[in-house]
């Protein structure tokens, strides 16, 4: 497969990795079962960050013990009293000592600027290999932000195979990605912390960001752009897998919608159609295809629903369509009163878009 | 008298007014010349980049704006330093009834002025809220004749105020201090209209 | 030529013009040294204290009163952001709590900011400048008295409209900073992002006032002898921080101007759709967001270095650096604002620059932290409570400015931005940077406020409950923030395992919360049970600490004329004195601004209601524009006639102008003329 050999390009920086748990035990808190975090890379960008953050904090650690010591000894340290009369201002200090703390000072002075100066080059390297891993066999993936979920749309040629999800990115390990960002609404930012940094979804630009993951996992991602009332239940994940099941994922994502396998699920399938769900969602091979709520294909296929916010479970969803104000106030969904048999077929057909 | 022994610096001879930038009231003037003159340059910056995020400028299909009148009115505005100055030059002299007359002629046309500006606003060709063009333009217009007309007030207000006697020299110092309100007015038109007029036509 | 006829008249009436003058003898000027000391100071306190009761509350000009008011409103505003925060540390305490919801702890968290910001932090700044800069160098009042209680008046009024609009729960809910498209017309409808921009208007035109007057001051109303080069560093920085105030704040209200008008009137500066950008609010929030910053912190480094040199008995070492170090912070502070918006996708040589800048702004704080620590070790340190909150101050600022350096570099900003790690990073270098040392100010002029010493007990008390729940509750915020937790989520899920942290960090608020409560205790105890302080009770050097606690309404009876850098500390027993200034008229000495040399006389006006007018008149105007813009051409007029009363002539000033000119002979006028070019 032609992104194997891009697979590990940089072999450094997996070592570097997974020291950086040794590096936790410096914080009281230890959460590194997280799967969102920045010191727990998965890819070789978080890594490089991770990488210069470590520098940094090493290096400002010992600043700090140094100037908090210098603190304590300038004002704890025993003196000679000089005078009996000890709270007679000092006007004219002594010549000697003033020059000598100007030499320390200027030297104090002096190391700061090398080290800043060692942070400004770490900074600028590692963002130059950032943002030069441009590749022409990336991923591409269309990210666009909405309140409060992510519209994803991977990109293919011709574009009736383009494949469209929400609230969760499945990529194969080892295979560049390049998410565009923007956005319809008000300005979102994507961060998934243990890929790469974050980048802000803005109307009217498309930004972009690559990551790579390295290992197979779920990371877990959240806006970070204060967006409005339920900025904070606007979560997604992205799902790094093998190239292999990666594709199985993006062949059964490109079908249309299984038809129904029952009674229940074509019932289901009407009230979906005739009620006021088509307006805003779309459901490929079906004629629902609005485009103002997430995507509704291959709901089943993903693990959580409302951004992350909830299980995929047949309670949640259930529970979600009756009246999602309930579980995330002021979300765009407005309730959709059904009779209990229309919301059980309802949610058997939901429960069977796989 | 007080504390004896203690040397003195005798200040009661001092003058009790003085002009420029010896007197408080200049300091305060300039103070609020530089916050308004940051304002409008920060206007100035907004209109380039926003010009700078189009092709076209202005974005068609709005007009160019027209250039005559304000040329005009620009001919006017700078015309109105020379009675400005000369009153600014009689006050310093302690001259009252110079500064009067000086101070009417500037009036006159500050009003004349503004006559013209209204019909500057028609020469825009374009409303605020046609596109984000007509928006920074008309704010910039907007923000400089606001100030033009607070400041044609406070000239008259100046004018009655020394009309009707009260020509204490302290008032004579105001009003050199508000002649240069009166050239910041005109001065930063020179930009705001090269900016409004001039600039689509080049860029 | 003149007629015989005409001179006679001329001469006539001059005579007569002698005679009215000798009938109203009692207008006769009195200067200083004319009358003996008692009478004088008696009729000094007539001349420049407020007229009695209620009206001259509202009347007031003097300087005092005004800085006494703004820092008293600016501690309430203080308290109730600090309130809000306690409410928001209540709702983080555990995942997926229900003790607020979105819409209110939106609100809460909008409202915290900006009173933090624009309700506290810079007026507070504002007004120990208006209390002190005239006392420390040397005169009877502030350049601008009138603009002075008028600043007080509208920002006590933008304060009051923005927390009414709170009460009645459409306060706003967009975040201090506004970000666009979010604040604009389609995703804001309502009045709630109006109530914000407005406010920004009110503090802004109090800011703005306060710094005209604080650079009018220190540049010409210095006492002889105070040169530019001997100012204390307390007054450059508040001179520092008013130059950052002139042309920072134009930009945000330009900006915030623009935002009304787009919500307003339809424009479409922040429109994408229409050819407008949502960054542009980004670019000029920022431009003057960042330098706010600094406009925080730099009058902080000017308490710190007055409080450094009083308690560790020794000149404050490296005065030049100090200075030259907080005038480049000046400088650089406007060069850093990209740094908050690294996420946008900038092209990344850009980008690089600002690196460089935030990073160097580093080097002065450094050498300020430097000269300090020089000081302090060449000294001989006295732990007063004062001193207690600048050592604190010193290490938690350091650890905020190295937080800080990390974020400068892009990569790293690019995890860390947005996530409670800049929280923590901010509350490091803004309680640390400011609010540290404005409680060490307070203990240390409080003395002088009221002529009580605060409690050294309870101050440090008050400083060991602040410093310890201060770190309690931001400290663990850094890990949050690395493990994932955005900025301004009113909740997360259980799974994200950031509740035991955020538990820390809500008993850390509670703890900061008794510290402010014990320092509520000192202030109401000691003000009426305290030591009674006495003119100098530290001995400290600079002008303040001259004359009486609390100072008298002229502060000083007679003008200090300056020896040195220190005044008191090297004031020898012969120094001399200023004398001639009128006593019935508030006149102060007008001096060059470098070498402080006398150059002039000036009138000061007498108390006025107008300011109070005109804030009362613009303060509907700024209600009013929210729901119509005729409500800007009337409140023009209102404003308009407001100026006008303010300028006009009053009889009470007049008798200490000159004569009028039309009185005056052609010679007279001349020489007149001559002396005041």
């Amino acid at each position: 497969m032609k992104n194997e050999k891009c697979k590990i390009k940089n072999e450094k920086w997996k070592t570097s990795a997974s020291s950086s748990g040794f590096h936790f035990s410096f914080f009281i808190f230890n959460f590194a079962f997280l799967q969102q975090s920045v010191l727990d890379p998965a890819g070789p960008q978080a890594a490089r960050i991770g990488r210069l953050w470590w520098l940094m904090f090493y290096v400002e650690a010992g600043v700090f013990v140094l100037v908090g010591a210098a603190v304590l000894v300038a004002v704890f340290r025993k003196r000679k009293e000089r005078k009996k009369s000890s709270d007679e201002p000092d006007t004219s200090p002594e010549p000697k000592r003033e020059r000598r703390m100007t030499r320390v000072v200027t030297g104090g002075i002096i190391a700061t600027v090398l080290i800043l100066f060692v942070f400004l080059a770490g900074s600028f390297y590692t963002g130059r290999a950032l943002y030069s891993t441009d590749d022409e066999r990336a991923l591409s993936i269309k990210v666009t932000g909405h309140q409060w979920w992510w519209d994803v749309e991977y990109d293919a040629v011709p574009a009736s195979d383009t494949v469209r999800t929400a609230n969760e990115i499945h990529v194969p390990v080892g295979r560049l990605v390049k998410l565009r960002l923007t956005s319809t609404d008000v300005i979102h930012s994507l961060w998934v912390p243990n890929l790469n940094g974050k980048k802000d979804l803005i109307p009217g630009h498309e930004i972009v960001l690559t990551f790579q993951a390295d290992r197979e996992g779920e990371f877990r991602g959240q806006c970070a752009e204060y967006c409005g009332y339920q900025h904070a239940h606007m979560g997604f994940k992205v799902v790094a897998e093998a190239p292999e099941k990666f594709y199985e994922w993006m062949n059964q994502q490109r079908a249309p919608a299984p038809e129904p396998a029952n009674e229940a699920e074509a019932r289901g399938r009407e009230v979906f159609l005739k009620g006021p769900c088509v307006m805003c969602h779309s459901v490929r091979g079906t004629n629902a295809a609005g485009r103002v709520g997430p995507e509704l294909t291959h709901l089943k296929s993903r693990t959580t629903i409302a951004a992350a916010t909830l299980p995929n479970t047949r309670g949640h969803l259930a529970g979600w369509v009756t009246n999602s104000q309930e579980i995330k106030p002021g979300n765009n969904m407005p309730p959709v009163p059904l009779e209990p048999g229309e919301l059980q077929a309802l949610v058997a057909y939901l429960e069977s878009l796989k | 008298m007080t504390k004896k022994g203690r040397a003195i610096v005798d200040v009661s001879k001092l003058p009790e007014f003085a002009f420029g930038n010896r007197g408080l009231m200049w300091w305060g003037v300039i103070g609020f010349l530089a916050i308004e003159g940051t304002m409008l340059v920060i206007c100035f910056v907004s209109y380039f980049y926003l010009r700078d995020r189009v092709t076209d400028w202005p974005p068609p299909p709005t007009p160019l704006p027209d250039l005559l009148v304000p040329t005009v009115g620009l001919a006017l505005l700078l015309l109105s330093v020379v009675p400005m100055h000369l009153a600014c030059r009689a006050a310093k002299k302690l001259d009252a009834r110079k500064t009067i007359l000086w101070l009417v002629v500037t009036d006159i046309v500050g009003l004349a002025f503004i006559g013209v500006r209204v019909l500057a606003f028609y020469a825009l060709n374009v409303s605020w809220d046609t596109n984000a063009y007509g928006s920074v333009v008309w704010t910039i217009i907007v923000i400089h004749t606001f100030h033009l007309v607070s400041e044609v007030i406070e000239t008259i207000v100046i004018t009655v105020l020394l009309a009707v006697g009260h020509t204490e020299p302290k008032y004579l110092v105001d009003a050199t201090d508000n002649a240069l309100y009166w050239y910041f007015i005109v001065l930063i038109w020179v930009p705001c209209y090269a900016i409004i007029f001039v600039t689509p036509r080049l860029l | 030529m003149k007629t015989e006829t005409e001179t006679l008249a001329v001469v006539e009436e001059e005579e007569e013009e002698v005679a009215a003058e000798q009938e109203e003898g009692e207008e006769e000027e009195v200067r200083e040294g004319d009358l003996p000391e008692e009478e004088e100071r008696r009729l000094l306190e007539k001349t420049w204290g407020d007229d009695p009761g209620f009206w001259g509350w509202l009347t007031s000009t003097n300087h005092k009163s005004i800085g006494r008011r703004f820092i008293i409103t600016a501690f309430v505003f203080f308290l109730l952001g600090g309130v809000l925060a306690v409410l928001m540390r209540v709702q983080l305490a555990r995942p997926e709590n229900t003790f607020l919801g979105p819409d209110i702890y939106n609100q809460i968290f909008t409202m915290h900011g900006t009173t933090m910001m624009f309700l506290f932090a810079i007026p507070v700044m504002g007004a120990f400048a208006t209390y002190l800069v005239p006392l420390m160098i040397g005169t009877r009042n502030i350049a601008f008295p009138r603009l002075a209680a008028f600043s007080y008046w509208i920002y006590l009024f933008g304060g009051i409209t923005l927390y009414a609009f709170f009460i009645m729960n459409i306060g706003p809910d967009q975040g201090w900073f506004s970000y666009v498209p979010l604040a604009g017309p389609e995703f804001s409808p309502g009045k709630r992002v109006d109530i914000w921009s407005q406010l920004i208007n009110f503090t802004e035109i109090s800011a703005l006032a306060t710094a005209v007057e604080v650079i009018t001051t220190v540049f010409r109303l210095r006492a002889p002898g105070l040169s530019l080069h001997r100012i204390p560093i307390f007054v450059w920085a508040m001179l520092i921080m008013s130059f950052m105030v002139v042309f920072a704040m134009p930009a945000v209200m330009t900006s915030s101007l623009f935002l009304t008008l787009d919500r307003l009137v339809g424009t479409h500066f922040y429109n994408a759709a229409e050819g407008g950008d949502p960054l542009l609010w980004q670019h000029l929030f920022w431009f003057f967001g960042h330098p706010e910053v600094y406009i925080i912190f730099i009058p902080a480094l000017g308490y710190v270095s007055s409080i450094v040199q009083t308690f560790s008995r020794r000149k404050v070492f490296g005065y030049t650096a100090l200075v030259l170090s907080m005038i480049a912070t000046g400088f650089i502070g406007f060069g850093l604002w990209v740094h908050h918006m690294f996420a946008t996708g900038l092209p990344q040589l850009g980008s690089s620059f600002f690196t460089a800048a935030s990073m160097m702004i580093a080097i002065p704080s450094g050498t300020q932290i430097f000269c300090w620590i020089a000081t302090l070790w060449s000294g001989r340190p006295r732990f007063k409570t004062p001193l207690v909150f600048v050592i604190g101050f010193f290490f938690i600022f350091v650890a905020g400015g190295l937080t800080g350096v990390m974020q400068a570099s892009v990569p790293v900003d690019l995890q860390l931005h947005d996530t409670f790690f800049v929280v923590a990073h901010f509350h490091y270098v803004l309680i640390g940077g400011a609010v540290f040392p404005l409680f060490g100010a307070f203990y240390y002029w409080f003395p002088k406020f009221t002529g009580r010493m605060l409690s050294e007990g309870l101050g440090k008390l008050n400083f060991w409950l602040l410093f310890v729940g201060f770190n309690l509750t931001f400290f663990p915020m850094h890990q949050l923030g690395l493990n994932g937790m955005p900025r301004r989520v009113y909740t997360y899920p259980p799974g994200t395992g950031w509740g035991n942290l955020n538990l820390v960090a809500t008993i850390g608020g509670v703890v900061m919360t008794l510290g402010v409560l014990t320092f509520i205790a000192n202030v109401l105890i000691s003000r009426r049970r305290g030591r009674v302080a006495g003119d100098n009770p530290w001995g400290a050097d600079t002008l303040e600490w001259s004359t009486s606690s609390p100072p008298p309404s002229y502060n000083f009876q007679r003008l200090p004329v300056v020896q040195g850098r220190e005044p008191l500390w090297v004031r020898t027993e012969d120094a001399p004195v200023v004398e001639g200034l009128r006593v019935d008229c508030r006149e102060v000495l007008v001096t060059r601004t470098l070498d402080a040399e006398p150059d002039n006389i000036m009138a000061l006006p007498s108390p006025s209601i107008w300011p109070l007018m005109l804030a009362l008149a613009v303060t509907p105007t700024f209600i009013g524009s929210i729901f119509t813009p005729w409500a800007l051409p009337a409140g023009m007029l209102l404003a308009g006639g407001a100026l006008i009363g303010w300028g006009w002539p009053k009889p009470r000033d007049e008798r200490c102008e000159r004569k009028r000119v039309e009185e005056m002979t052609d010679e007279e006028r001349r020489k007149e003329a001559a002396r005041a070019q």
